[in-house]
């Protein structure tokens, strides 16, 4: 080392239009930390940015490829003060090794402790520049990596119970941002605008378990939550995490590939960094935040790299994933923090389908959640040869809650290609499930069951016929569908409905709609505002109430005014209730035009028909 | 100004159709003091103040955002139903001290405890809402609970027997309950829908209405049930055993909140119509589908609950069985429960905490002092003089003393002079049960409309001689009146305060001179008499209907149009010049009108007490030239000498030109088969206007274009082609040069013979 910095001493820019780059090369050459060299350990001093000088040349140590750390040359540029905020500086060093200059700074190598004298400096975090012709990176010094396990250490003595329901973020995000995240996630790496600015290497989340296909179909839906994916990567994971087992034994260094698992099992999705500095089971690593969540709780799971795939504009590390290790407790700007020993709270998802079952774990996080157990079904119904879905299937969906809470529906598509139509929409249902707005309340468990239908469930309704239009107290009318299974003939069906003496003077409609629509119009709305409810028994009863979404409903409904306390619906409850009620709180008691169900009837199970239909009744005295 | 005093003194009313100087202005206390603003005091129908309640809230703490229903237990402590936790309390009060506290008796399943009604035994029947159950609770325990299939349970009544009668709401039925019996039937949690586990529970039908819900129970002395529902605001009567009932009274849209027995032997209903415009529907629908068409989506509704905008009726029912009628009706009122003080009801209501009477031996309506609370649903007598009020918005107790001590005041709204004026005496017409002395007034004034910003101090109205004058002037046009009457006074009868006269003089505005017009000279007009002012009151409408000063009657407008309708001739030198002007306090008004020769200094009267808005004179009396015109408005009787404002408006734009213009040269020439007549002329007065050609074959050219196209010099050349044809016979032309003054100069030409 000290032969390094005086080769490097001499390289001042006079000497050096004067010596050529022979000299150059033999200095940089010279500069390569040998493999196998010590590795600092876990207790190595520390060098402040007060001492650090420009020209100071430096080790980093990371994993090129398995899992043993190897270090390469960096030379201190300089520090650029407060370029990530007030207080927060970012050392500049050039990245002098050979074995880095065809690849820069890599995503993956984010943590990577850098040593001066044995010293530790700080951290790689950040890639400073895109197709550089001298590479660069950024370094998050060790001080503010530092703050970020004090801050861990300060919850932890302030006696306040870790995350106690164990969502992810702990702070019910979806109240006060819509995407579900309290702070700025590192935005997609390839933001033209970026280029000329310091970008954090931010890890490069690997799918396991899914095929490409399906990867790409819920690409968008990850990097609207910050995520930027790949499919190259893998899992040695086992396919579902038993709590009641402890985790393995896991003994982390400097240098080492660590990664921050969303999903386990079946189904993976982890971002792999390194670790940056290790105090007995206290693990700093990254040197930038992973979602920046501030307190969370998220598993922390043993990495190998298979290799580093170099680029130009963004070279990253190839890596498998392997069992959770520990927890992953802080996400902050500077670094993330963890534990390890025990993994955290997971939601565990099952996926049946005929041919096998999918087991995988998610986070806890009202938008992960959903998105990824809509995935793992994806991947069930349209990443595998053998499926046998072609025709068409149903999918049960079942949510257990703590409580006994069970939410449960049954959704037909018309095959791999009605599943891809109706896939956001799925999606959407399931968030709406799961992003419960009023309690920290996560589902015990996820269960998917898929099974075949024997022909197409798409039918056309091609007629209604309503035999009567006026009628009194007594009369009987015939409602006749005339609908159309998919490639088939026409068939009937109809039923007769007599009219009691309550709808006399009435003005009615019998309305021929799917279950979703007959429950729109029956509260009135299609959603409910979160201030309206109160309570999660609110929030579960509404979802649990729910009509089938198969087949149609043939209902006789008469419009009226309903008074919503929460999600019950009392109709035209006397105004002077009702004024009462609303004045004390107009979010939560409100007054709405819906549609009184007189009479229903489900028909058509089985089958999937999107018309809506609407005809007058008018019932005389 | 003598014929209509005349008129007065044979009518023996207030009749003057002089406008006078000073005004007064009539205080109707009933229409003129808000609820908020009274005090000891109330506003009664026929304008006067008179003794009323006072309110005091109570102090203390409740762990309910909302109180539906309070049952007495006993003097001094009630049971409460509350919502939205399905809390049961008991409050216990402190009088005295306006305090309560409260203890949780019991936390049902449901949210909403619209019912309570108090049991033998410390038990208590409560129903509720949005499940509809109807529960029994001892010693802070459900004894039974049973969720009947209703959403609602609105009232509970209890019965000489022991049974008690639920109302619920959605559908609308009556269900007898054996208390005895429900007390066993345990707790179900499910809905008890046939008539057979109902009984089994001791629950039977006792009747049903079509109407959604049945709001409301009454007992009368015959044992006859009387329901009242909503939303078809029907009441119904039903035999003591229930089964059919006969429907007394209908109004659509309305809520039957209240029966009551009255001082005089009727029942009394409160009924709250609901108005269509009370809920503002934001409708994504844009219109009515036809058959066949979906809707995108259902009407929605607003969200917040906006101001009551609907009425409220209270109905006498009569002892002898005779039909309903309405004996009062209130606009954005809506009624909640109804009382008995003395020989008055006394209604609560809401949605700004309304607490209102009603005198049904004199008829006549009564506001009270308002609460603070936005609803007083229920209101209890706690002994003579003094009731409870139940409120919400925020939920809580108040007291309602008639016989409280402090002293009475009442606050005006803002009251309206029209103009700002001088303020002048408060002349109050009859004072009862206390002296001028006792009663204290002070004003205050407001020169724009606004609640906060421009008003005078409050001014104190000293008595003296008859009225209450100001100890200091004020001037406004907004006025509110302050008054205050010991709580006591020596007077044993009631205090009535009779409506009030404020008397003021609008202050005195300047004539506006709205337009001021010189006419083309020599038209002269033939004015058109304007309507006479009728000399005498002949009608009873005359009386009733006479406009007050100040009050725009169309008489300036009519006398313009008058005058604008009257015909013009023409009248060689005659000069017109017209105007209107306005005066805003209706002063009368003559206006005289001068000319200057410019460059001179002396004015030129041409017409002076001009009453008629125009001056037509002789333009001949005048040299040429041009002349300022000054036309002088000035106020006249009865404004006072010294009081009198005048406008004078000058201008230079009066142009006498007598002198008729000069014809230069004037030609006729042939040229082929036309003649050729070409005219110079000039005038360096007003200008030339044109030529006018006059052949004695009896044809006639006007020229009104200069040859050059462009009528601008003081010197012009007119010049016309005229076909031989059109002059057969012709063999001179008179030409006749015009100027703008309408002078012209003529020349006769020879025709060139062909």
């Amino acid at each position: 080392m000290n032969f390094v910095r005086a080769a490097l001493c001499l390289c001042r820019p006079a000497f050096l239009l004067l010596a050529g780059t022979s000299l150059i090369v033999s200095a940089s050459t010279a500069a390569t930390p040998t493999v196998g060299a010590r590795q600092p350990d876990g207790r190595a001093p520390v060098l402040t940015l007060d001492e650090l000088q420009p020209g100071m040349v430096g080790e980093v140590w990371t994993v090129f490829q398995g899992t043993e750390p190897e270090p390469f040359a960096v030379k201190v540029t300089g520090v650029i003060r407060n370029s990530l905020g007030p207080g927060k500086s970012m050392i500049l060093c050039e990245l002098t090794d050979p074995r880095v200059q065809n690849m820069g700074a890599v995503a993956g190598m984010s943590g990577s402790p850098l040593y001066i004298d044995g010293r530790l400096v700080g951290a790689l975090s950040y890639q400073v520049q895109r197709f550089e012709t001298v590479r660069y990176a950024g370094f998050t010094p060790i001080e503010d990596l530092r703050e970020v396990q004090t801050l861990a250490l300060d919850a932890e003595r302030s006696g306040l119970p870790h995350n106690p329901s164990g969502p992810l973020p702990a702070r019910a995000p979806a109240q006060t941002d819509p995407t579900g995240l309290s702070a700025p996630a590192p935005a997609p790496r390839s933001t033209d605008a970026r280029d000329r600015a310091p970008v954090p290497l931010s890890p490069m989340f690997t799918l396991g378990g899914l095929s490409p296909h399906v990867a790409a179909l819920f690409a968008d839906r990850f990097a609207a939550i910050g995520l930027t994916t790949t499919t190259l990567g893998g899992s040695f994971s086992p396919a579902a995490v038993d709590p009641t087992l402890p985790a393995p034994a896991a003994d982390l260094r400097p240098g080492d590939a660590v990664a921050a698992a969303l999903a386990v099992g079946d189904i993976t999705l982890a971002g792999t960094g390194t670790v940056s500095q290790v105090d007995g089971k206290r693990v700093l690593a990254f040197g930038h935040p992973l979602l920046g969540l501030g307190e969370v709780e998220v598993p922390m799971v043993s990495a190998e790299i298979v290799t580093i795939l170099p680029s130009n504009l963004s070279s990253f590390k190839i890596s498998n994933t392997g069992p959770i290790i520990g927890t992953v407790r802080q996400d902050r700007l500077s670094a993330i923090y963890g534990e390890m020993g025990d993994g955290p709270a997971m939601v565990p998802v099952t996926v049946q389908t005929p041919q096998r079952t999918l087991h995988f774990s998610t986070v806890r996080h009202p938008r992960l959640t959903p998105t990824i157990a809509a995935a793992g079904l994806t991947q069930a119904v349209l990443g595998s040869n053998d499926a046998g879905l072609t025709e068409g299937f149903s999918v049960a969906t079942r949510v257990e809650f703590p409580d006994g809470h069970v939410l449960s529906s049954a959704d037909l598509f018309a095959g791999p290609k009605g599943f891809n139509e109706g896939l956001a929409a799925f999606t959407q249902k399931l968030s709406l499930w799961l992003q419960n707005p009023v309690e920290e309340v996560f589902p015990r468990d996820i269960t998917f069951t898929v099974e075949p239908l024997p022909a197409n469930p798409t039918a056309s309704l091609d007629n209604v016929t309503v035999s009567r239009r006026e009628l009194s107290a007594g009369d009987t009318f015939d409602v006749t569908l005339t609908l159309r299974d998919f490639q088939s003939q026409p068939l009937r069906e109809r039923m007769t409905i007599t009219v009691p003496a309550s709808w006399a003077g009435k003005s009615l409609e019998v309305i021929i709609a799917p279950g979703p629509v007959i429950d729109t119009l029956e509260l009135g709305q299609d959603a409910f505002p979160v201030n309206q409810i109160r309570d999660f028994n609110a929030f579960i009863d509404v979802l649990a109430r729910q009509r089938r979404s198969d087949g149609l409903y043939v209902a006789v409904v008469a419009k009226t005014d309903a008074f919503v306390d929460q999600t019950a619906v009392t109709l035209e409850l006397p105004g002077s209730l009702s004024r009462i009620a609303r004045t004390a709180d107009g979010a939560r008691y409100r007054e709405r035009g819906v549609r009184e169900l007189l009479w229903s009837q489900h028909v058509l199970p089985g089958r999937l028909v999107s018309t809506v239909e609407r005809r007058y009744l008018k019932v005389t005295d | 100004m003598r014929v209509p005093f005349l008129v007065l003194a044979c009518l023996g009313a207030a009749v003057a159709w002089a406008d006078p100087m000073s005004q007064s202005q009539p205080v109707d206390f009933f229409r003129e003091v808000s609820s908020r603003k009274l005090e000891g005091l109330a506003a009664r129908s026929d304008g006067r103040l008179v003794a009323g309640p006072t309110i005091k809230s109570l102090t203390g703490d409740l762990p309910a955002d909302l109180i539906w229903t309070a049952v007495p237990r006993d003097a001094n402590h009630w049971w409460l139903g509350t919502g939205p936790d399905g809390k049961i309390l008991e409050a216990s009060f402190d009088w005295k001290a306006a305090t309560f506290t409260t203890r949780e008796v019991a936390m049902l399943a449901d949210g909403q405890v619209f019912a309570l009604a108090s049991l033998p035994k410390g038990r208590l029947l409560a129903g509720t809402s949005p499940l509809g159950t109807l529960n029994l609770v001892a010693k802070g325990e459900t004894l039974a609970s049973i969720r009947l299939p209703a959403d609602s349970v609105l009232d509970l009544l209890s019965l000489p027997n022991g049974d008690v009668l639920v109302a619920t709401g959605n559908p609308g039925r009556i269900y007898r309950v054996d208390t005895d019996a429900f007390a066993k039937a345990g707790v179900a949690a499910e809905t008890v829908a046939t008539p057979e586990a109902l009984a089994k529970a001791g629950v039977t039908e006792f009747g049903r209405i079509r109407d959604r819900n049945v709001r409301r129970l009454f007992r009368e002395a015959s044992g006859r049930i009387l329901a009242g529902s909503a939303p078809d605001g029907r009441i119904y009567a039903f035999n003591a055993d229930g089964g059919e009932p006969i429907v007394l009274f209908e109004q659509e849209r309305a809520e039957v909140t209240d029966f009551h027995l009255g001082p005089d032997g009727d029942i009394y209903a409160a009924l709250v119509v609901d108005a269509d415009t009370a809920r503002v529907r934001v409708v994504r629908a844009p219109a009515k589908p036809s058959d066949g068409e979906a809707e995108d989506a259902p009407a929605d509704s607003s969200e917040a609950a906006p101001a009551f905008t609907g009425r409220s009726m209270l109905l006498r029912l009569p002892a002898d069985g005779g039909l309903p009628d309405t004996v009062v009706a209130r606009n954005n009122v809506a009624l909640y429960e109804l009382a008995t003080h003395g020989k008055q009801l006394v209604m609560a209501g809401g949605d700004t905490g309304e607490l209102t009477g009603y005198d049904p031996v004199d008829r006549r309506s009564l506001t009270y002092p308002g609460s603070t609370a936005a609803q007083v649903l229920q209101i209890l007598p706690l002994d003579a003089g003094r009731f409870a009020l139940v409120q919400n918005n925020p939920a809580g107790f108040a007291i309602l003393d008639f016989d409280g001590t402090t002293p009475r005041t009442a606050e005006t709204r803002r009251i309206d002079l029209r103009k700002t004026a001088t303020l002048g005496a408060v002349r109050i017409d009859r004072l009862r049960g206390l002296t001028p002395q006792d009663l204290s007034l002070s004003i205050r004034a407001n020169r724009i409309d606004d609640e906060l910003e421009g008003w005078t101090p409050w001014t104190t109205l000293a008595w003296q001689d008859g009225g209450y004058l100001p100890t200091e002037p004020v001037v406004g046009r907004y006025v509110q009146l302050k008054l205050a009457a010991p709580a006591d006074t020596d007077d044993a009868s009631p205090i009535e305060i009779d409506r009030a006269a404020l008397f003021h003089l609008p202050l005195n505005q300047r004539p506006r001179l709205q337009a001021f017009r010189i006419l083309s000279p020599n038209f002269g007009l033939l004015a058109r008499r304007e309507p006479s002012t009728p000399p005498s009151v002949t009608t009873l409408g005359q009386v009733i209907g006479q406009s007050r000063r100040g009050e725009s009657d169309g008489d300036e407008s009519r006398s313009s149009a008058a005058l604008l309708g009257s015909p013009v001739v023409n009248q060689p030198f005659a000069q017109i010049v017209h105007w209107t002007v306005d005066d805003p306090d209706n002063d009368n008004l003559e206006a005289s009108f001068a000319v200057r020769r410019d460059g001179t200094d002396t004015w030129e009267q041409l017409s002076i007490a001009n009453t008629d808005g125009f001056v037509q004179f002789d333009r001949r009396q005048l040299t040429d030239g041009l002349y300022f015109t000054r036309l002088t408005i000035r106020e006249q009787a009865p404004r006072p000498p010294g009081d009198r404002q005048s406008v004078v408006f000058e201008t230079d734009d009066l142009l006498i030109d007598n002198t008729p213009p000069a014809i230069e040269t004037a030609t006729a020439t042939r040229q082929g088969e036309n003649v050729i007549v070409s005219i110079r002329g000039r005038d360096e007065l007003s200008g030339l206007a044109g030529v006018e050609l006059t052949f004695n074959n009896g044809h006639t050219v006007t020229l009104e274009q200069p040859a050059d196209g462009i009528l601008d010099q003081w010197a012009e050349t007119f010049a016309t082609e005229i076909p031989d044809a059109q002059l057969a016979g012709a063999t001179a032309v008179e030409i006749l040069l015009y100027d703008d003054a309408g002078n012209h100069a003529a020349r006769r030409v020879a025709i060139p013979v062909k």
